[in-house]
């Protein structure tokens, strides 16, 4: 199938991560948040990869040097790097929630060789000052950059960059925007969502042409219509186990989807990384842990809009944004006649027989 | 053992904080429900009198409420793993229920993330609650000193602010207005910082198991003539106590340093054995976050952009080997306790490589104990007592 390169990554983000370090000659820029500006690692001759949370029973070394009460991805990103198993030249990390903020100095005690540089946005989003804070502080990151790498930021590879960037965020929402239409698998929309997280973004810009054209023909899913709401997910296979249910995702609110792809960088502004850190900053469906007020009836509207029946929040547990933000989006879903529940992942990546349950019942219940 | 005077003090000035907070209510004077970091000097300035959530929900904690309280804000939908201050303070809301008789309904809330992420979701639940504005300050997490730009972000949004709660019906906040106020903050937190530094006395004369609860009026009433003349009292009181070598704890065995917030569900019994043990705790880096020095009455937004952004717990692991090093040494201790709190990421988060460092640097024996500062179901005194006595015991402590 000409999808297989796209499914193949995103069952093996590690493995693409590692082949492609080597494959391009270059270190890996590990972006550690969603929002992490990957086109910035791009411009400083680093491959930027996110990765997804590791497939692996437990967390051993990460256990090492973390509580138990910080969330499945957090402790995913140490394991990983604690294990030393992928070729990382550099860490971005970014404010956000206190576990997120608290790994960068967890890193420098435990691995005080592996270089780690924090982007320090302002939380506070409706402000001039927020603005000229976000690029004042990707000016931060960039002179940080420049020492630990010993080579400038090259302009006119940021400028391609970000293009490329882009163009990998637009296709990406492209393919979530055809989710209601239902002309194509959500898993497999998750599954390229996945992949753009760790290929390279012209290679996986043709991987999408081959995967996705535009003339397919419907394939016609008749499941039970909902939204996913939450996090990153566990995997692919959560998504096809969520289908093989009868669950067809219709509408998306993930940090694996649209919360991260749905950020544009303006073209106008003449300094490009002002431009970068406004989009941060301006992304059209923020991270919980930010001020949006009207979020919940924002993402409850979409949902609605996109024909969506039920909805599933994914949280991870300890996560305290998605904790934070459930009740609001539970009332505001209701609101518009859509009943939700949580689904509470921890290490698993496959759907828990508790959470099929669960969501069995909760496709049950629809009229 | 002599106790504290000053034990008694604190009741009534607790008390009659809570009576002024509702006398002002009623003769039209705005409340402001604030973090404990927020530039609580602004809104005083303008006319506001603060109320403090967090305070609020360690009172229920140590009066026992927490576990019931926290359960209506579950019921709700929010999970348990959530901070149980949040829950202990949204659960009073809920239901009404309180040791302080009622709550004062805000008029505005003032928020600012420099010791949590969690305050901006927990104070945006509670201004969605009770229909009012949301004032948040927004200081940039650090892992040193915060840069220049850090400090003119925080001081536009400081002027903002004082804008904002003039608008909202308090007074205008000039600077001179301000400034005063921030002379106040100024004398009670260096009456504070005093009160502190003399637990380095051997026998200590105080300890933090005292600090924790002494520390109400430095969260609460800072920036008011109350405050100061309340340390003033305490000041003299525990500088008496070192002149008479009056020791906190009955033959001071072990000394040792605290981080992260009190366990209330246990407060009273923790100090028990740390008294049976002969140890004293004789700094923590809690409440001697209300230590912070560099307050400028001339320049008070500038100044207070600088406070309010420099505080522990809006910095990395480094500066907290730092500060916890720094004590060791100064408080001559043996040993540290960290106490992994289950309600404070941003606090706990980390504390294994901190006890490495502390103890590479310092050559002190550390432990990490697991609980949580308010709710009883995640703390277990038994649990607690079989980590801390072998550890007391190591420092050569016995009861």
């Amino acid at each position: 199938m000409v999808s297989d390169r796209l499914d193949r990554v995103a069952d093996d983000p590690f493995g693409e991560a590692r082949s492609r370090a080597a494959s391009e000659g270059r270190a890996l820029g590990l972006g550690l948040s969603s929002y992490f500006p990957l086109e910035v690692f791009d411009a400083f001759g680093l491959a930027g990869v996110r990765l997804p949370p590791r497939a692996m029973d437990g967390y051993p070394m990460a256990d090492g040097v973390l509580q138990a009460f910080a969330c499945a991805t957090v402790r995913s990103m140490l394991e990983t790097l604690l294990r030393g198993d992928l070729p990382v030249g550099l860490v971005g990390s970014t404010s956000g929630c206190d576990a997120v903020t608290t790994v960068p100095g967890i890193l420098n005690a435990a691995m005080p060789s592996l270089p780690v540089v924090s982007l320090r946005l302002p939380i506070a989003v409706e402000s001039e000052a927020a603005d000229r804070h976000a690029t004042l502080a990707l000016l931060d990151l960039c002179r940080e950059t420049e020492a630990i790498l010993g080579r400038p930021l090259d302009l006119g590879t940021l400028e391609a960059a970000v293009v490329d960037r882009e163009a990998v965020r637009i296709r990406v929402c492209n393919l979530f925007g055809r989710l209601p239409v239902r002309d194509i698998p959500a898993s497999r929309v998750y599954a390229a969502a996945v992949a753009a997280q760790v290929m390279a973004p012209r290679e996986f810009l043709a991987a999408c042409d081959d995967a996705f054209p535009i003339d397919a023909a419907p394939s016609g899913m008749d499941g039970i219509p909902i939204l996913l709401s939450g996090e990153m997910i566990p995997s692919v296979q959560w998504i096809r186990d969520l289908e093989a249910m009868g669950a067809t995702i219709v509408c998306d609110d993930t940090n694996t989807g649209t919360r991260e792809a749905g950020r544009r960088v303006r073209r106008d502004p003449p300094n490009r990384l002002q431009a970068i850190a406004e989009s941060l900053v301006h992304r059209p469906v923020h991270s919980p842990e930010r001020f949006v007020s009207g979020r919940p009836r924002g993402v409850a509207a979409r949902a609605r809009e996109a024909g969506a029946k039920a909805a599933l929040l994914l949280h991870y547990k300890f996560c305290d944004p998605s904790a934070f933000e459930a009740p609001s989006l539970v009332s505001a879903l209701k609101d518009v006649g859509i009943p939700a529940i949580v689904l509470e992942v921890d290490r698993q990546i496959t759907l828990t027989g508790g959470d099929r349950t669960r969501v069995q019942t909760l496709l049950e219940a629809l009229p | 053992m002599i106790k504290l005077r000053a034990n008694k003090r604190l009741q009534s000035t607790i008390r009659n904080q809570v009576l002024w907070t509702r006398f002002g209510a009623r003769i039209g004077r705005p409340i402001a429900w604030v973090t404990s970091g927020s530039p609580v000097e602004i809104v005083l300035a303008a006319g506001f009198i603060p109320f403090y959530p967090e305070n609020h929900a360690a009172i229920c904690a140590a009066r026992g409420m927490s576990q019931d309280l926290a359960e209506q804000t579950e019921a709700e939908g929010y999970s348990r793993d959530l901070c149980s201050y949040f829950r202990v303070d949204v659960g009073s809301q809920i239901s009404g229920r309180t040791p302080l008789g009622h709550l004062v309904p805000p008029d505005v809330i003032l928020v600012s993330n420099n010791i949590c992420g969690t305050v901006q979701n927990w104070f945006r639940v509670t201004a969605e609650r009770f229909n009012v504005p949301l004032l948040f300050l927004d200081t940039p997490f650090n892992d040193a000193a915060p840069t220049e730009s850090d400090v003119a972000y925080v001081r536009e949004q400081l002027v903002h602010i004082a804008a904002e709660v003039t608008r909202l019906g308090g007074r205008r906040v000039t600077e001179d207005r301000l400034g005063k106020v921030v002379l106040r903050s100024r004398d009670a937190l260096e009456l504070w910082a005093e009160v502190l530094a003399m637990a380095a006395e051997r026998p200590a004369p105080f300890t933090s198991f005292d600090a924790f609860v002494h520390m109400a009026p430095i969260v609460s009433m800072r920036g008011t003539r109350r405050c100061i003349s309340y340390y003033r009292k305490l000041r003299d009181e525990v500088r008496e106590r070192a002149k008479a070598g009056i020791s906190s704890v009955p033959d001071e065995r072990a000394r040792v340093v605290w981080d992260n917030i009190a366990i209330w569900p246990v407060h009273k019994q923790l100090k028990k054995l740390f008294e049976q043990y002969h140890v004293s705790l004789v700094s923590d880096t809690y409440t001697s976050a209300w230590t912070v020095e560099h307050l400028e009455p001339e320049d008070p937004f500038t100044s207070l952009a600088k406070v309010y952004t420099d505080i522990i717990l809006n910095h990395g692991a480094e500066h907290r080997v730092k500060v916890i090093s720094s004590m060791v040494r100064k408080f001559d201790a043996a040993g540290f306790v960290l106490h992994s709190n289950r309600s404070c990421k941003r606090y706990s988060l980390g504390q294994f490589g901190v006890k490495t460092a502390v103890s590479t640097a310092t050559g002190a024996t550390g432990v990490v104990i697991e609980a949580d500062m308010a709710d009883p179901r995640s703390v277990s005194f038994e649990h607690l007592e079989q980590r801390l006595v072998p550890f007391f015991e190591t420092l050569g402590a016995t009861g």
